[in-house]
């Protein structure tokens, strides 16, 4: 059964939504009401296949970055899941929720993403594809180390390395999350020394920009973090170029660096400078992606900042709002408190 | 100070020792007397002096500018701009934030209060002013009839605070909105954006990335998120606004010395004009001839390119019986002022004295109603203008930029490509589109019409 939709507009609104230089935020809610039309329309009329043809012409937009902060590509992504299960399609199944976990993850809901993945992962495996499976099970390995498991992030990890070849330039990716562990340890020396190692794997892959712009942004942090500035910053203007590159399309990757940024300026003392690029970082975090796991970061460095300038009230008003977006992603403020404890003795930056 | 200046002053000294010198010499010459002469020669020579360096006389100029008049003129590319701005502001406010030159500042039209030491600033300067004082009001309510300017006014103010870098963040949105049945893709009513307080604040909530839960915690996040922010809220196009409403009230508590509010609404009740926490402005019609003879000059000039015939109604607006006859029929409307000559340039004035006697919204359905069902008339042209005019609609909505191309791929799309310019001329000389950029195209419709539209399915 097939219903009547308007396939070419639609796949006018996906090109509009996915390319560079235009960003999903500038589409207004109306012109999302015909992706929100042709949705109820497929599932009234229980054509899966439909749905699925949909939610493939917004892969590029899901994949990228979450778009969750728009409603309807959120609603997009759960009845594709459906239609998938409707199908028994595993392949499908396996996709889906390996995205779905990301961009759980992205916005950090990461007891939901462990358990999209583990799920994808499953799928993969009955679909017998080994490396889909590997790379679901690997992303579970972040959300563990953002939920202070580092003993089974570190688990998971180990048994990842073990099953790709050490050219395979993919490795860059288990690598860059063992570095973050190695960091968490407060073994400086030793992340950077990884996180090039990383830089060198994605810069063999194909379509890495983005991963070398994140892997960038990471060892700025480490080197700035052992009190090399000059370079730091270098580091940081060439995550950022490239990224200038996607305008749009990887807000969330833009406002990541630009909170190391400001976290590197904000221990140089540079606190309006900091201030300023929390502002840019927010922007981009905030609007269509709604990104809490990073917001509520920004918003601890603001409170910092101000807390240093002597501003209190501004201090504790955003340090309220650190804890408000905790309390929505679930996450426990004892941690934190704890983490802010640990990381700020040991000078390895704030707490991830 | 002003009346008898140190010049007077000196001089009647002079005048005075001029006379006892000579009064002196009468009776009894000598050296006295001439030491009170030069005496009242050097005052006098002294007298010049101050007066070319008094600043007690130094006159005022007869209108004062603290901000460049031309602040607010220059469109806003969104492009380069938060993603919120275009993704939040859906319908006609985003294009008035993009078009250049849409203001035409009008002597008496702007009628706001003058605050101490705002005497000889023209309102908008006083209304400048006001938005970037930090202890001034907090909330601008722009106040006036349906197409007499208010979104333009509003547009300007929020585009002149861009320019000036006061804010880096424009939040809000228009309260009228069209609301689409998710079902039958059909748009059902100009109902409000937000009609009640928590619809606002939801909408905030999602403009600041954070979920909204109630409106006691919205508003305490809302509070959180702009610490250290500037912002401006627009709340565009509000029915009515009164002392006691509870949005006023939440407006209240969100603005600050860095946030502010501009609202713009039909009617304002029990608000006084001028306080700590509101500023009332009110647009008045254009009454007095010499001000919509500039504005009509100001239209001839803008829309001539589009409709040339309009040039031919220039040497009439001199006829004071005939822009009489215009200011009482529109009733100084300058959205009426403009389509009431449009027609006369397509037809004459003897012709139009013949409408129906109806005034404000009554004749501007009229004048619309009439369009509509002239353009029936026309043949293919007319009726390929008509559904132009609803596409239009739906693509501004849809906040997509109307452009030549578009335009041009929308007829091909109908097969109808040969008879596009002759519809856009026919809606061009009946004021029914507006190009803002004559070499890409940035077309748009007014949102008075955008509601006849809706009605019209």
């Amino acid at each position: 059964m097939s219903a009547e939709i308007d396939w070419d507009d639609l796949e006018d609104l996906a090109k509009q939504a996915t390319q560079s230089g235009e960003s999903p935020g500038a589409i207004a809610d109306a012109a999302w009401e015909q992706l929100r039309q042709a949705l109820e329309t497929l599932r009234q009329a229980e054509d899966w296949s439909g749905i699925l043809r949909l939610r493939k012409l917004f892969t590029g937009l899901l994949a990228r970055d979450s778009a969750w902060g728009i409603p309807v590509v959120k609603k997009l992504d759960d009845i594709a899941i459906e239609a998938a299960r409707h199908l028994d399609n595993t392949v499908e199944l396996g996709h889906l929720l390996g995205a779905r976990g990301h961009n759980l993850h992205r916005q950090g809901f990461h007891e939901e993403s462990i358990a999209a993945f583990a799920e994808s992962a499953v799928n993969y495996r009955e679909c017998e594809d080994d490396f889909g499976a590997l790379k679901s099970t690997f992303m579970m390995s972040l959300c563990y180390r953002a939920l202070n498991n580092r003993q089974e992030a570190r688990q998971i990890l180990e048994d990842v390395l073990r099953q790709v070849e050490p050219d395979d330039p993919w490795r860059g990716n288990p690598l860059q999350v063992l570095a973050w562990l190695t960091q968490d340890e407060g073994d400086l020396p030793g992340t950077e020394r990884l996180l090039r190692e990383v830089l060198a794997l994605h810069e063999q892959a194909e379509d890495a920009d983005i991963l070398i712009a994140g892997t960038l942004a990471d060892l700025a942090e480490v080197v700035g973090l052992q009190g090399r500035v000059a370079e730091a910053t270098e580091f940081f203007g060439r995550s950022l170029a490239i990224l200038q590159q996607y305008q749009g399309q990887y807000d969330r990757q833009e406002a990541r660096s630009k909170l190391k940024y400001a976290e590197l300026l904000m221990r140089q003392k540079q606190y309006d400078e900091a201030l300023q690029l929390l502002d840019d970082s927010d922007d981009k975090a905030s609007s269509y992606g709604h990104y809490y796991d990073l917001m509520w970061r920004i918003e601890l460095t603001r409170a910092l900042i101000f807390a240093r300038k002597g501003r209190w009230r501004e201090a504790i008003l955003k340090g309220q709002m650190v804890l408000r977006y905790r309390r929505i992603l679930g996450l426990s403020n004892w941690l934190l408190a704890r983490q802010l404890w640990q990381r700020l003795r040991a000078g390895t930056g704030l707490p991830r | 100070m002003k009346l008898i200046s140190w010049k007077i002053i000196l001089r009647i000294i002079a005048l005075l020792s001029l006379l006892l010198a000579a009064s002196w010499a009468y009776f009894e010459p000598g050296f006295e007397p001439v030491l009170a002469l030069l005496g009242a020669v050097a005052t006098f020579i002294v007298s010049f002096f101050v007066d070319n360096n008094s600043k007690a006389t130094t006159q005022l100029p007869a209108e004062v500018t603290l901000f460049d008049p031309d602040c607010g003129n220059a469109g806003v590319d969104l492009a380069d701009q938060r993603l919120r701005v275009s993704a939040a502001f859906g319908a006609y406010f985003t294009g008035l934030l993009e078009r250049e030159e849409s203001y035409v500042p009008l002597a008496s039209q702007i009628e706001c209060p003058i605050g101490k030491g705002q005497e000889g600033l023209p309102p908008v300067q006083r209304i400048f002013w006001h938005l970037q004082n930090p202890k001034g009001p907090r909330l601008f309510i722009v106040a006036a009839e349906g197409g007499m300017g208010k979104s333009t006014l509003a547009a300007k103010l929020v585009r002149c605070l861009y320019e000036q870098e006061t804010v880096d963040m424009i939040l809000g949105d228009s309260a009228k909105s069209e609301h689409i049945d998710p079902v039958s893709g059909r748009s059902l009513t100009f109902a409000a954006g937000y009609e009640t307080v928590s619809g606002f604040y939801q909408r905030l909530c999602a403009q600041l990335g954070v979920p909204y839960e109630s409106d006691d915690l919205a508003l305490a996040d809302i509070r959180r998120r702009l610490v250290h922010r500037r912002a401006v809220i627009m709340v565009d196009n509000l029915e009515t606004v009164a002392q006691g409403d509870r949005l006023l009230q939440s407006l209240l508590k969100i603005t600050d010395r860095d946030i502010r509010a501009v609202i713009t609404t039909r009617r304002a009740s029990g608000l006084s004009d001028l306080s700590r926490q509101h500023m009332l402005v009110h647009l008045n019609p254009l009454q007095k001839p010499e001000v919509a003879k500039e504005f009509l000059y100001w239209h001839i000039d803008q829309h001539s390119p589009t409709h040339p015939n309009l040039y031919k109604t220039q040497d009439d607006l001199d006829d004071k019986k005939k822009l009489g006859w215009l200011i009482e029929r529109s009733g100084g409307v300058p959205l009426l002022m403009q389509l009431l000559l449009s027609d006369i340039a397509r037809s004459s004035w003897e012709q139009m004295r013949q409408l129906p006697s109806l005034f404000g919204p009554q004749l501007l359905d009229f004048l619309y109603a009439s369009r509509w069902q002239e353009l029936q008339q026309l043949g293919q042209p007319g009726l390929l203008a008509r559904e132009l005019l609803q596409w239009l609609r739906q693509e501004q909505f849809s906040n997509r930029r109307i452009t030549s191309k578009r335009l041009y791929e929308w007829a091909q799309k109908k097969d109808q490509e040969n008879r596009l310019n002759e519809a856009l001329t026919l809606l061009h000389e009946r004021f029914l589109i507006v190009n803002s950029d004559r070499q890409k195209g940035n077309y748009a419709i007014f949102p008075s019409l955008a509601e006849f539209l809706h009605t019209k399915g």
